[in-house]
């Protein structure tokens, strides 16, 4: 189960890298906890709704024994709106291990957003509520929030 | 398509019963009676005891003979203290099994020799391993010669109302646990000390929860009872003696 999740998140992890349009991005708060560096891209052609692949990486110190967790959410954003103002939905995957490998473990985290991204600039910034959750011992849903600044890598305008 | 089956796979895991992938027992009991030397306690089974923690040499846990406060035996730990690794020596049990909703009970003996202040001394925890984290659960401590309940989770620390009751040393002391477990403000848990109610908090969270990305895995249930000097922060050496270890589910 463990390797196959792995496979999984590094085969989107390839996919992210090799196609459309990319942002680079922080996050505080937010679907890595603390913070985390996100590499963004979208996936669709739609002006209107379009389908953004995210995909991000935190840590978090534990103790001693555990030393630091290392977190790789990995999240599809559906983003709605034509203008500068835009709903920005977003669900996935945040697999989880310690650098002592004492344990792996993955959670679930959403994004209800809320997110600024002005026409002619190459940044964005998205306001969140970004709950995440635990199935697979016992369910539970913890509530949490995250900003994100975002820098365009690539340009809005077609090159001529 | 493909990212949508992703989502799928935790709702087809949610569907495992937990209760029935982590059973254990919900009762122990011991005096410390049957054995001949701390190598017995450990069986390797975990019918007995599970493990020690002995962090620093000269740390010792040893079998008794001229402390107990019944029968002619009781556990003694020594517990020197803490320079740059933390000193702990104590006995832990796991792979219990105390699920929301029960009320547990945990009654033991402790007798703590000499007068220094051994501040921050860990006596006794009730924890859970969880996939990620680090033993979250509550714990009792000595901080300013009083007993104070301590959470390794989100949750403020319970000292004793008014002036409190100073933890008899040098004399064997009754310490009852009971918690009524939940992961919501719902539950509640009272100490005694010699029968009487010391720390008395209602409505109160006594089971840690999932915790960002710091606690992941929590189960809902406490798996591990863990005895002695659990924990020694303090500039001091501690020598205790612990027995007559009850530990139950009484509803």
């Amino acid at each position: 189960m463990k390797t196959q999740l792995i496979c999984l998140m590094a085969a989107l992890l390839i996919m992210n890298i090799t196609h459309g349009q990319r942002h680079l991005s922080l996050e505080l708060g937010g679907s890595g906890g603390l913070a985390s560096i996100n590499y963004e891209t979208n996936l669709s052609k739609s002006e209107k709704i379009q389908l953004h692949y995210r995909s991000a990486f935190s840590f978090a110190p534990i103790d001693r024994n555990n030393g630091n967790v290392l977190i790789f959410p990995q999240m599809i954003h559906l983003i709605y709106g034509k203008g500068m103002h835009k709903a920005d939905l977003g669900a996935g995957l945040a697999p989880s291990f310690t650098t002592k490998l004492s344990g792996f473990y993955v959670r679930f985290p959403l994004s209800l957003g809320y997110r600024i991204q002005p026409r002619e600039k190459n940044y964005y910034v998205r306001i969140a509520y970004t709950p995440i959750l635990s199935f697979l011992f016992d369910a539970q849903w913890q509530h949490w929030a995250g900003i994100t600044f975002a820098r365009q890598l690539t340009s809005n305008t077609p090159k001529k | 398509m493909r990212y949508l089956s992703l989502l799928l796979i935790p709702i087809l895991l949610w569907g495992c019963d937990k209760k029935s992938i982590f059973q254990g027992p919900n009762f122990y009991s011991d005096g410390f009676e049957l054995y001949r030397s701390s190598d017995d306690l450990i069986d390797g089974q975990d019918e007995k005891w599970s493990f020690f923690q002995n962090t620093v040499e000269g740390n010792q846990i040893l079998i008794d003979t001229t402390k107990f406060h019944s029968g002619k035996q009781s556990l003694k730990f020594v517990g020197g203290q803490t320079e740059d690794i933390l000193s702990k020596a104590s006995i832990n049990k796991q792979f219990m099994a105390f699920w929301e909703g029960d009320i547990v009970s945990i009654d033991f003996w402790i007798y703590l020799a000499g007068t220094a202040p051994l501040e921050w001394l860990f006596i006794f925890d009730l924890e859970e391993q969880t996939a990620i984290g680090a033993g979250p659960g509550m714990r009792l401590a000595l901080v300013e010669g009083k007993i104070l309940l301590e959470h390794k989770f989100n949750n403020p620390n319970v000292a004793q109302e008014g002036n409190g009751i100073l933890f008899p040393r040098n004399q064997w002391v009754n310490i009852r646990f009971e918690a009524e477990l939940s992961q919501q403000k719902d539950g509640y848990v009272k100490v005694y000390q010699d029968d009487i109610l010391i720390i008395d908090r209602e409505n109160w969270k006594t089971l840690p929860s999932d915790f960002l990305y710091n606690t992941q895995g929590t189960q809902g249930r406490y798996s591990q009872i863990e005895f002695g000097a659990t924990a020694n922060p303090s500039e001091e050496d501690v020598v205790m003696y612990v027995d007559d270890v009850l530990v139950e589910v009484i509803e």
